[in-house]
């Protein structure tokens, strides 16, 4: 698509896949060798049970490990499944299997009526709403009792039939595994996609995609949607396998498996969840059977798992791992300390060594930014705030006179000057729409855009970096880079979903060109690994590529050389120009006064939140006011 | 009269609800976390009443004080396994959610183990069973305990907020935690200072309940739950939020219970729950807490 013939960072990408789908193939295949071998009724029906669960806590995985929102209510969801479910089958002797995708719709319909609340009130408060759910189950089937049975239960007498053949326990122990591994592809699928990564950003900084234009609702609703649609799909085989319902089947101890499943088995990992479930569901089950103190035994399970494996299983053995090869190597070897501290130094001296050998060819990395863009956007115009006052409780962050105008311009670089504490933030934030002004306006190309969202005016081509660097660390510069840019390429979450060519093309596509972006901007080593390794100056340059590969036609960098190195600095005052002279609008806040004036078209300088000096760069460097205010000192 | 009837017997266990959740209250202001064993808590406190005032004995007075002390050590231990492991290690996820209703498991089964799962009766502490207010109002006596504890308590946390060191460091940490730890406060002990109080509270609520509701150990869950209706509702921001919001779920669960029938009173805390959450998100009484995006 972008004329690239390379497949440099798909190679990564693509392993990771295999390895993954490799991971899921090889659980299917012991669990179902398990399924064909054993010859005891109560383990297969143990098996599907935790097999249900697993699905559950796949989907809970995906809300809870990648966008961070605690669905404490995820096994009422799983109730809704099952009792729809059972409810058609049992009591309108419908087939199992439409029932069975009813059960889906309606676990979905309610993840959507969750998400109404879960967009307006805090993460804290949605937990525990989702928590008092789970308590009302026993109320609500009272009241629905012609439905469910009430507290008395629901007897589920049929077995649903495949192709002629009732499904006993084998048979269920088979359907449970498939509607698991079907959902593990799914979910893989959605990690892989724009949706999974924009998850995994809404997580850790909702704001930040926002002002990428992505709509942060959509991807929230997104979430609740399908954790609910795979919680009622567990619900649904769930309910035709112990031939019962009971509203106590959805209590406290469930809420708590399906939770401390995902926690413990590491949230952010595809087959964490299930693993989990093994550890709290089955393996209590195969080595404890002293009845009576059951409550007890997992109560301190779930303790001592949660407290131990905090951050899940794997990343645990990992680390531990890692610590006893450090033991072994130090205290059993007796590696002097200080060698080993030298050839870390020298293997990382040896990383930026290369790392700066690379020389970025700007020209050709503007060319390709540019590329992005299309003319509709580019020819919108100019970004002017205008008169803007702003005060936050009690303190004055901006007070421009009414008619004081900072214009960004297509073609130009603007730069923002002025001690800390000047409103220089202030100013741009509200430049793109993460708070409305006191008084004052903001327009884009003439229309005024005051009170517009983040999102929208991302929309209308205006984007930002951060002043501090904020994306999920555990992905790699070219994963963020490629999800951004696939986000632009419009695919239906139906081809995501399935992973289907058009799925697997757009995002081959995106990986290379987000793999030669990050190695023209000189991340070429570290851009096929986690963003934590990355130096402070590697994330300021990940970050100003972000808002770069956009279809944005004026970007706002808020201080976007803080903590690069001279050359890395040059770079990127040769970037910011090139891109200039390609016709994008640039504001560039700045504290390096040498730098500013040497990018800059035009200065404005701030202090105390008021406007002391504009013009072009050499009238400003003149200005005594100004050498005032920023260097400190009249006799400077 | 049935309507004076409800609101009266609403606001007698509402002020259950407040004391439950002004123990909430107090600890989330201090360490940003819920303990969701708190309802676990109460029904130890009914057990504990139980085995003080009818197995051995013990005066009411003598069993209120004795229950609150050891109803604070269980907040304190429930502080020491399931929060500190995380705080101390600067978690700041909610993993604690999951940890304390671990607890919460791992406490209802003890309970069941040492008391059975058969509600135990505990005849009343003192007086007269039900004091009439004319007409058809009757308000059960313990209930009177319930309301006395409340208020006295709300009372000693605004003086102690007000005039003592350690109560001002707690509202200071409510506010800034991380300032207040670089000011040399022990944030971690006051973590633990501030479950052992609400746990106290959690245990007199259980000792009022007992001799109403018998004492039942498997009822936890229900109190947890709807002591954070009353704080949601009323705000986290004071204490007098977690009372007001006390007596508000209290109401509504007795006013739906008497005119819809006992299986819709919960169902209605809920609506009412939802439908001021959806319009002041940080509740009647807080300040703003919504989400920005």
């Amino acid at each position: 698509m972008y004329g690239l013939s390379e497949r440099r960072g798909l190679g990564a990408a693509v392993a990771g896949a295999v390895r993954q789908s490799g991971a899921i193939g090889a659980l299917g295949i012991v669990v179902a060798l398990f399924g064909l071998l054993t010859s005891r009724q109560d383990y297969l029906l143990e098996g599907a049970t935790a097999m249900t669960f697993a699905i559950a806590a796949t989907g809970l995985g995906l809300a809870l490990g990648l966008s961070g929102e605690y669905l404490l209510g995820q096994i009422a969801v799983f109730a809704i499944g099952a009792y729809t479910t059972a409810d058609l089958t049992a009591n309108r002797h419908w087939s199992f299997w439409p029932a069975c995708v009813l059960g889906v719709v309606a676990a979905s319909l309610a993840g959507l009526v969750i998400s109404v609340v879960g967009l307006r009130i805090s993460r804290f408060y949605f937990a525990l709403v989702g928590f008092f759910l789970v308590y009302l189950i026993p109320d609500l089937t009272q009241v629905a009792d012609s439905q469910t049975g009430g507290g008395a239960g629901l007897a589920v007498p049929d077995l649903p039939s495949f192709f002629g053949h009732e499904l006993r326990n084998r048979g269920m122990f088979f359907l449970a595994l498939v509607a698991l591994l079907l959902s593990l592809v799914l979910v893989q699928n959605v990690r892989l996609s724009p949706l999974g990564i924009q998850m995994r950003w809404m997580r850790v900084a909702p704001l930040s995609l926002a002002t990428f234009g992505v709509r942060v609702w959509r991807v929230r609703l997104a979430t609740y949607v399908l954790s609910s649609a795979l919680a009622g799909l567990g619900g649904a085989i769930y309910s035709h396998l112990s031939g019962y319902l009971l509203p106590d089947d959805f209590d406290l101890n469930t809420t708590v498996l399906l939770f401390a499943a995902v926690v413990v088995g590491g949230a952010t990992s595809l087959l964490g969840p299930t693993v989990g479930i093994v550890l709290l569901y089955v393996v209590p089950r195969l080595v404890i059977n002293v009845s009576g103190y059951s409550d007890i035994i997992y109560g301190a399970v779930v303790l001592i798992s949660v407290v131990v494996f905090r951050d899940g299983v794997d990343r645990f053995v990992r680390e531990g791992a890692a610590k006893a090869w450090w033991w072994i190597v130090h205290r059993v070897r007796r590696v002097p300390l200080r060698r080993a501290a030298s050839t870390v130094d020298e293997r990382q001296s040896g990383v930026s060594a290369t790392a700066s050998a690379v020389v970025p060819n700007v020209d050709e990395l503007a060319d390709l930014l540019m590329g992005l863009r299309d003319d509709s956007v580019t020819r919108r115009g100019s970004l002017v705030i205008r008169g803007a006052r702003k005060a936050f409780g009690g303190v004055v962050a901006l007070v421009m006179d009414p008619d004081d105008v900072v214009a960004i311009e297509p073609g130009r670089v603007h730069v923002l000057l002025g001690p800390n504490g000047s409103g220089k933030t202030t100013l741009l934030n509200a430049l793109c729409g993460v708070f409305e002004l006191d008084s004052g306006s903001v327009s884009v190309g003439g229309d005024v855009v005051n009170g517009v969202s983040a999102t929208r005016l991302a929309r209308l081509g205006v984007s930002r970096s951060f002043q501090s660097p904020q994306f999920p660390v555990e992905m790699s510069p070219v994963e963020l880079l490629s999800g951004s840019l696939v986000t632009m390429r419009r695919l239906s979450y139906l081809h995501w979903m399935s992973s289907d060519l058009a799925a697997t093309r757009a995002r081959r596509d995106a990986t290379d060109f987000a793999a030669r972006i990050a190695a023209m901007a000189g991340l070429e080593t570290a851009m096929n690994r986690p963003c934590s390794g990355l130096t402070s100056g590697q994330r300021r340059i990940l970050d100003v590529l972000l808002a770069l590969v956009t279809r944005s036609s004026i970007v706002l960098l808020d201080e976007p050389a803080a903590g690069l190195s001279n050359l890395e600095r040059r770079q990127l005052g040769d970037l910011i120009r090139a891109l200039a002279a390609r016709g994008m609008g640039l504001l560039a806040i700045e504290h390096d006064l040498d730098f500013a004036l040497r990018i800059a078209d035009e200065v404005t300088v701030l202090a105390n939140g008021r406007r002391l000096a504009h013009g072009r760069p050499d009238e400003v460097r003149a200005d005594p006011l100004v050498r005032t205010a920023l260097v400190g000192g009249a006799g400077v | 009269m049935e309507l004076g009837g409800a609101v009266v017997s609403g606001i007698a266990i509402g002020s259950v609800y407040a004391l439950i959740a002004l123990g909430f209250s107090f600890i989330y202001r201090t360490t940003g976390s819920f303990n969701f064993a708190q309802g676990q808590i109460v029904t130890f406190g009914s057990l504990i009443s139980y085995s003080l005032y009818v197995s051995a004995g013990v005066p009411a007075l003598a069993a209120i004080v004795i229950v609150a002390i050891a109803a604070g050590a269980l907040g304190a231990i429930v502080e020491r396994v399931a929060i500190w492991p995380l705080a101390s290690r600067g978690d700041d996820t909610l993993t604690w959610l999951i940890s304390t209703l671990g607890v919460a498991v791992l406490i209802t089964g003890f309970a069941e183990r040492v008391w059975g799962t058969i509600p135990l009766g505990v005849p009343n502490y003192v007086g007269p069973n039900v004091i009439h207010l004319g007409g058809q109002i009757n308000l059960a006596t313990p209930y009177l305990i319930g309301i006395g504890s409340v208020l006295v308590a709300a009372a000693a946390i605004e003086v102690s907020q007000r005039f003592t060191i350690w109560g001002k460091a707690m509202r200071a940490t409510a506010d800034n935690r991380q300032a207040v730890a670089l000011a040399g406060v022990n944030v971690i002990r006051l973590g633990v200072v501030s479950f052992a109080i609400g746990g106290a509270l959690a245990g007199i609520a259980g000792f009022v309940l007992a001799p109403i509701t018998f004492a039942d150990s498997t009822a936890g869950m229900s109190f947890a739950v709807l002591a954070f209706a009353a704080l949601a509702i009323g705000g986290f921001a004071s204490h007098w939020g977690a009372i007001f919001g006390g007596w508000l779920v209290g109401i509504t669960e007795s006013i739906g219970g008497t005119y819809a029938g006992l299986q819709y009173q919960d169902i209605f805390v809920f609506g009412v729950l939802i439908v001021i959450l959806l319009i002041r998100p940080e509740g009647l009484t807080g300040s703003r807490n919504v989400r920005l995006v």
